[in-house]
């Protein structure tokens, strides 16, 4: 469908609106416990779509449909969430909710799935509490496809989505909001191993680039519940290619909460409540928490500590008659314990530092207008800073002699010798602040008897700029020595990037005796700007459409409702370049045209020639993911099954590519003639070198395709067992690939000379991994005795990799010493041969894991309403059968015994 | 094992006499070794002995704690629940175990309940977590290292520090179905350790164990039966960052055999025990009360190479335990005696294996299991007869005499080259209590006194040069063989707050002296019984 027509559709629909019959439901929220009214509680009606929020004595008003039952969903932190039936034509109901416990008989810890034209799954505060992550990452092994993975959440490794392993495109595309507001590092630069983008270069991980948000510095204490899209996201979520967590933070009024969790790797302590404060000033949710992280129990110095804090101010006013809601969240995150050491930093007498903050603030408000156009308008301002800076003051050993350049110009100059030891410093200096301002409309209503709808225009606009310093050394003394290296311009000339978004939804909804239909139509348009004006991506407007939906069959079984849903869904979601991709700096190739080293100082003579290439890449372009879904899910009597199958192509996801081009330079030999103190280059016999000079430009080169299918069953209380049991798992498949020509050249001399010729390939090889998985959630209940028990069992069924052979052994072209290219034939010289890739055959056997087990256990006794004691075990059992892997050698999957447990006290 | 004995005196931690304070405190003790704690033991507390053998066997539990026809039995639980905070500290001077360190220091909180609810049964739990060091522990990676003896890993380097996190959960259901009455019990214990210089070393241990059992209880007798495998799995890594570190397997023993590894940066292993415990006990309550227990405990034991996954070394072993338990009340006095005997035989394994070509064209080898020698073996028994005498001087006060006696005899051997290390002792023990309770307070005191005699012991390794042999094998001879004298006591005050609720303290010092070595055990308990 062309863009014009699509948007005509959207037109028309938002167009035909009619306000139906409406009725006013009204009520209180209650506290099961003591009858107090619970403030802002939130009501939302699942048919019309649309919420409310109470008020500070827990009052309510809600606009229903005359004429027909509705259902709504009332939900408030620490109480357990109720759905009722509101009966037609209903003006009145007040509404009992029973405090968060175990011993209630619905207590669930499991993912829900309450999106009929999608997958997305929300884990609430009781699953999440239940589960006791110290990272968001923990509570992706709740999903189809999720694995046990590593224990800790130092380890701020890449966040994987619906395929087998993990890629630095995939994670980085994956978008993380609170309350809304969109969470993203995209700020961040870094230049280590002196060049822009290399990020290994700490050990630990502190510093961390382009591979998404890092979910360390995400408090799960401070979250009331989560919501994961992994398939079509709405047109409101942009700048993502994976989809999204949607964290929706703690928020009311709550008694005193505290949360102390241990394990050998992590301890953690939390402690958070939500006052009262006055009919005028609303509510106030405070909580913070301190958090020691090490992925490796005898490694102190890779320990991760983080405080946070959190304020969470809620209030309603009527102005003007209107309702007005409003919500203003804080929020602070720091590293301490920054001085990182051990035995050898201290030998060298050297110094590690490394320090985070972020400080955050968003501001929003909802008004509901109610008017014949326009229900409710949100505005939402924020603005977050973060300051991560890392200090490495650093012992350097060269272990041959090693040259010193640092001119600015190309061409022959003159330099020195570093010594063989030396003592220096560098730090990386980021301070992305980040602001976002973004407005909603909405509007609700039904067109003629049967059709809800729900429309949502809106605009956002999102600017980043990094006040940093970057990196900071001594160009006499470089941190990593190396023949190419940056001059590092400071985080704060790049300029800031910023981006607009304009987006419509239209949600439809009909219901015609036993058969629903659920419509989920949506448009978002991304442009960026403040680029150069050669960037390809400045002023470029990029669409997303993005569309889903549904069709229900209701019938009666044995008294109660099975309903049947068939869903399907296809969008396209773009995600932005980095600062980091978008202004990689300079790189000075300092070839050395003639060391004359001498035992005495005085007679030593270095020239360097300086080559400088410019690694930005003005045809970066976004990372655009297709992606298709389809699903059938079924309910009935609390049981619940569904299938989802999906597809996802990303062709262009952004790395750090090789790139040649070919250099030449004047090279000095040998003594013409003896000489006698210092020498010149005069004195040198010389020749020219010609050259391929590497170099890493951003370059949309990452293609993965994801192909797959989830699935899952939820049986409902078994009485015999007092359990119920939750079985999922995916099979994917996975093709880790590049979409541009990868470039290639032999490190070998011929006749003196750097081999002449750079191989160009269609492809690399490519990877393929597939893998099946079944998880076994086995809850047991056991409301008597207050305690609840799960029995985690996660098998894997498969799990193959091989790398392909189909791409040639021979490059299709390739490139001279002149720069020009040239397509391959080995006829043009027998020196074309070496460009042949061959590797032993064993390289492209298939790694195939036999079948595997593992075994979790969890416990959570709840004693009184104060005291809760849990406590886990992981891989109890483990079977993992020895297999061979492609190179004949014995293997096996181990994972560590693992183990730990929480005490929750609320007063 | 032999072993640990001392520890075993120490452990009545854990010392205590017939005290309602002191009972409360010991019927959940978390166990320091591999073994299940309460019976078998060389327990001063033998007038508790059936309350251990009814807790072991979890089926009879919620019958006997709640029928009133087995009063006698249900000891002195006043109180259901306990939470308590301890420290230890264990300090040698002179030889000590490699593996066990010289000095131990310990941190714990540990938590204990039980409930009962008619008709539904009784569910009980523990939950214990600790944290300390163990200093100059040498020539060892493993956690519970007498299990794995003789085939251990280690470094290089001398003595080092290691620091250790021990998570502990114990729970258990007991319900009458029918005539029977049937239980389940799970046992969890979890260890971390770690050495934070290099070479850097980690050990993530789990030791689970699953009980099943089953039982019938009439007016005065009670028979069960009770099957629990178990299994254990130790993760061991060690990463040095500087040059000339090595690591050494040890295997065999005699010339302490030791094997260098391939890489010098890492190492690891995966070590294993599967084991299966059977145990029977019967109960008779009448004008005397009797209590018999016998049980079977198989463990295989297995390491696996951490990067080739190769299989290096395992043992099978058989432990055998009997105890006869007789008590007979006359007025005021209580007399109580108590038979126990252990008997135990280990055989080890070694594998030998050879490179083998797996694939000429592409060069690809692998090792290949060739064969597996059996050149180890370990026998030892345990014997121990002890009396008691309690004479109830008022209803709120009590006093008690306790007369132990002691043999034991291990032997270890290696077939080729011929060596064998044979140990024999004699060891008595007498101790001296009271308790008493007037209003909200209680006290009890406890002073003890033993020595050991060692005879015939021989060491049939000639030449003992080797650092590493002395410290592996002939200082463990010497000290297991050694002539000693132990002297130690507890005291524990207990004020009322409320009904059902008392605070308590209790200090607990610990000596034992040789011509080797003098060790000095300190002890404090905080707690509170509700």
């Amino acid at each position: 469908m062309s863009i014009k027509k699509y948007l005509l559709m959207l037109l028309a629909m938002s167009v035909y609106v009619l306000a139906q019959g409406q009725t006013v439901l009204r009520g209180t929220v209650k506290s099961a416990l003591d009858g107090e009214p619970i403030p802002f509680a939130t009501i939302y009606a699942k048919e019309m779509r649309k919420g409310a929020v109470a008020d500070y004595d827990g009052r309510y008003e809600l606009r229903v449909d005359d004429g027909r039952d509705c259902h709504i969903r009332v939900q408030s932190l620490g109480y357990q969430p109720r759905e009722i039936l509101v009966p037609r034509d209903e003006t009145h109901l007040d509404i009992v909710l029973d405090e968060q416990s175990i011993a209630l008989s619905d207590f669930t810890v499991t993912a829900k799935y309450l999106d009929k034209v999608g997958s997305d799954a929300t884990i609430g505060q009781e699953a999440l509490e239940y589960i006791q992550p110290t990272s968001l990452k923990d509570i992706f092994v709740l999903l189809p496809g999720g694995k046990i993975g590593s224990d800790n959440m130092q380890n701020s490794s890449l966040i994987s989505s619906r395929q087998v392993g993990a890629d630095l495109s995939s994670s980085f595309g994956m978008g993380v909001s609170v309350n809304g507001v969109s969470m993203n590092n995209d700020g961040m630069r870094i230049q280590m191993q002196g060049v822009t983008g290399s990020s290994s270069a700490d050990g630990e991980g502190n510093v961390r680039v382009n591979a998404g948000m890092d979910l360390r510095t995400l408090s799960s204490d401070h979250i009331e519940s989560v919501t994961v899209v992994r398939g079509i996201s709405s047109a409101k979520e942009g700048n993502l290619s994976s989809g999204s967590i949607q964290v929706q933070a703690k928020q009311g009024a709550s008694p005193l909460h505290s949360r102390v969790k241990f394990d050998p790797q992590n301890k953690l302590a939390y402690v958070g409540k939500g006052f009262r404060l006055s009919d005028a000033l609303g509510t106030l949710h405070m909580g913070a928490d301190i958090v020691r992280s090490q992925s490796q129990i005898e490694d102190e110095r890779g320990a991760y500590n983080r405080v946070s804090g959190q304020l969470n101010w809620n209030n309603q006013r009527h102005w003007a008659g209107k309702v007005v809601n409003m919500n203003v969240l804080g929020s602070y995150v720091t590293s301490f314990s920054n001085r990182k050491t051990d035995e050898m930093i201290e030998a060298y007498h050297e110094k590690y530092n490394s320090r985070y903050q972020r400080a955050s603030l968003s501001s929003k408000m909802k008004m509901e207008l109610g008017q014949k156009w326009i229900d409710d308008v949100v505005l939402i301002l924020a603005a977050d800073y973060s300051d991560n800076s890392l200090e490495h003051h650093k012992h350097v050993i060269n272990r041959t002699v090693m040259p010193l350049q640092h001119s600015t110009e190309e061409g022959e100059s003159e330099g020195i010798y570093l010594p063989s030891s030396y003592d220096t410093y560098y730090e990386i200096d980021n301070r992305p602040l980040n602001c976002q301002a973004q407005i909603d409309a909405q509007k609700y209503g039904m067109m003629g008897e049967r059709w809800n709808y729900s429309l949502l225009l809106g605009s956002m606009l999102n600017v980043n700029k990094n006040l940093g310093a970057g990196a900071v050394f001594d160009l006499n003394r470089p941190p990593f020595p190396s023949s190419d290296c940056i001059r590092p311009r400071k985080n704060s000339d790049i300029p800031a990037i910023a981006h607009q978004a304009g987006y419509a939804e239209v949600k439809l909804r009909h219901r015609a005796g036993e058969r629903e239909t659920n419509l989920s139509i949506g448009l978002r348009e991304t442009m960026m700007f403040n680029l150069p004006s050669e960037y390809l991506l400045n002023g470029k407007v990029l669409l997303d459409p993005r569309m889903q939906g549904s069709y229900t069959l209701y019938h009666d079984v044995r008294g109660k409702v099975m309903s049947h849903t068939l869903r399907l869904g296809w969008g396209i979601e773009n995600k932005l370049p980095s600062a980091d991709y978008l202004y990689p700096d300079k790189v000075y190739h300092d070839y050395i045209a003639l060391n004359a080293y001498f035992t005495d100082e005085s007679q030593r003579l270095l020239i360097t020639n300086t080559k400088i290439q410019n690694p930005a890449n003005p045809r970066i372009d976004a990372n655009r993911n297709y992606k298709i879904e389809g699903g059938y899910d079924g309910k009935w009597n609390g049981y619940e099954w569904s299938i989802t199958a999906f597809s996802e192509t990303m062709k262009g996801g952004v790395e750090y590519f090789t790139t040649y081009a070919p250099a030449s330079y004047t090279y000095y030999y040998a003594l013409s003639h003896e000489v006698t103190g210092r020498p010149t280059r005069d004195d040198f016999l010389s020749r020219t070198m010609e050259t391929f000079m590497a170099m890493r430009v951003p370059t949309n080169s990452a293609r993965v395709e994801k192909r797959g299918i989830e699935y899952r069953l939820h049986i409902p209380n078994i009485e015999p067992l007092r359990s119920d049991i939750e079985v999922n798992g995916a099979y994917y498949h996975t093709v880790y690939s590049s979409g541009v020509p990868v470039m290639y050249r032999p490190s070998i001399m011929i006749n003196d000379q750097m081999y002449p010729y750079v191989g160009i390939y269609d492809g690399f090889e490519k990877e393929y991994a597939e893998n099946f998985n079944t998880n076994f959630w086995i809850n047991t209940h056991i409301p008597d005795w207050k305690l609840i028990f799960t029995n985690f069992i996660q098998v894997i069924w498969f799990q193959r990799s091989h790398l392909g052979t189909d791409v040639s052994e021979y490059p299709e072209h390739y490139m001279d010493t002149a720069g020009e290219i040239h397509p391959f034939d080995l006829t043009d010289d027998a020196q074309l041969e070496r460009l042949r890739r061959s590797f032993l055959s064993s390289r492209y056997n298939e790694n195939a894991l036999p079948v595997s087990l593992l075994w979790n256990i969890k416990a959570t006794k709840e004693f009184n309403r104060h005291a809760k004691l849990s406590f886990f075990a992981n891989n109890v059992i483990q079977v993992s059968p020895k297999y061979q892997d492609g190179y004949a050698h014995t293997q096996r999957n181990w994972y560590k015994p693992f183990f730990g447990g929480e005490l929750t006290l609320n007063f | 094992m032999k072993y640990s004995l001392f520890t075993i005196l120490l452990l009545p931690a854990y010392a205590v006499g017939q005290t309602s304070l002191g009972y409360n405190l010991q019927r959940y003790a978390a166990p320091e070794g591999s073994m299940p704690a309460g019976l078998y033991q060389s327990n001063l507390d033998i007038e508790h002995t059936v309350s251990y053998a009814v807790r072991s066997n979890t089926a009879l539990l919620d019958r006997i704690l709640n029928d009133s026809a087995w009063a006698a039995v249900q000891g002195e639980a006043t109180a259901r629940n306990v939470v308590s905070g301890s420290f230890d500290n264990d300090n040698t001077i002179g030889q000590y175990i490699h593996y066990d360190g010289r000095r131990k220091t310990f941190g714990q909180l540990l938590a204990a309940g039980e409930r009962s609810i008619a008709g539904r049964g009784t569910l009980y739990g523990m939950a214990c977590y600790r944290n300390g060091n163990r200093r100059d522990v040498s020539l060892n990676y493993a956690v519970h290292p007498e299990d794995y003896a003789p085939y251990l890993v280690s470094d290089t380097l001398g003595a080092s520090t290691f620091r250790q996190e021990t998570y502990i959960v114990q729970a258990g259901y007991s319900r009458g179905v029918g005539p029977m009455e049937v239980g389940m019990d799970i046992y969890y214990e979890g260890v971390a350790q770690a050495r934070t210089h290099d070479p850097r070393h980690s050990n993530y241990s789990h030791l689970m164990r699953l009980g099943l059992s089953a039982g019938q209880a009439w007016a005065h007798q009670a028979v069960s039966l009770r099957i629990a495998p178990e299994w254990n799995r130790q993760a061991i890594s060690s990463t040095s960052m500087q040059d000339g570190v090595r690591y050494f397997d040890f295997y065999g023993f005699g010339l302490w055999n030791h094997r260098e590894t391939q890489t010098a940066i890492t190492y690891g292993r995966v070590q294993t025990l599967r084991g299966l415990m059977a145990d029977a006990a019967w109960l008779y309550d009448g004008a005397w009360q009797w209590s018999a227990n016998v049980g079977y405990h198989l463990r295989r034991m297995n390491t696996e190479e951490g990067s080739s996954y190769k299989n290096l070394f395992a043992s099978t072993t058989h432990i055998l335990r009997q105890q006869l338990h007789v008590s007979h009340r006359v007025d005021d006095w209580q007399v109580y005696m108590q038979l126990t005997a252990i008997q135990g035989w280990r055989r080890g394994e070694e594998c030998v294996y050879e490179q083998q070509v797996q694939d000429a064209e592409q060069g690809l080898y692998d090792y290949v299991k060739v064969a597996t020698n059996r050149l180890y073996t370990y026998k030892w028994m345990n014997g121990d007869v002890r009396v008691k005498v309690l004479h109830h001087i008022s209803p709120k006060a009590s006093i008690g005499l306790l007369a132990a006696v002691g043999y034991d005899h291990s032997k270890e051997g290696y077939k080729v080259p011929s060596m064998h290390i044979d140990i024999r002792t004699l060891r008595s023990t007498l101790a001296a209590e009271y308790k008493q309770h007037r209003g909200a307070a209680q006290l009890e005191l406890l002073a003890y006194a033993g020595m050991q005699q060692g005879w015939d012991c021989r060491y049939s390794i000639v030449g003992v040069t080797n650092p590493i042999q002395t410290t592996m094998a002939f200082i463990p001879y010497q000290l297991r063989g050694e002539n000693h004298q132990l002297m130690g006591g507890s005291i524990a005050w207990g004020y009322d707050l409320m009904q059902n609720c008392t605070l308590g303290l209790r200090l607990r010092a610990d000596r034992l002296h040789s011509d080797y070595r003098k060790v000095n055990a300190l002890s404090a308990d905080l707690f509170v019984l509700f």
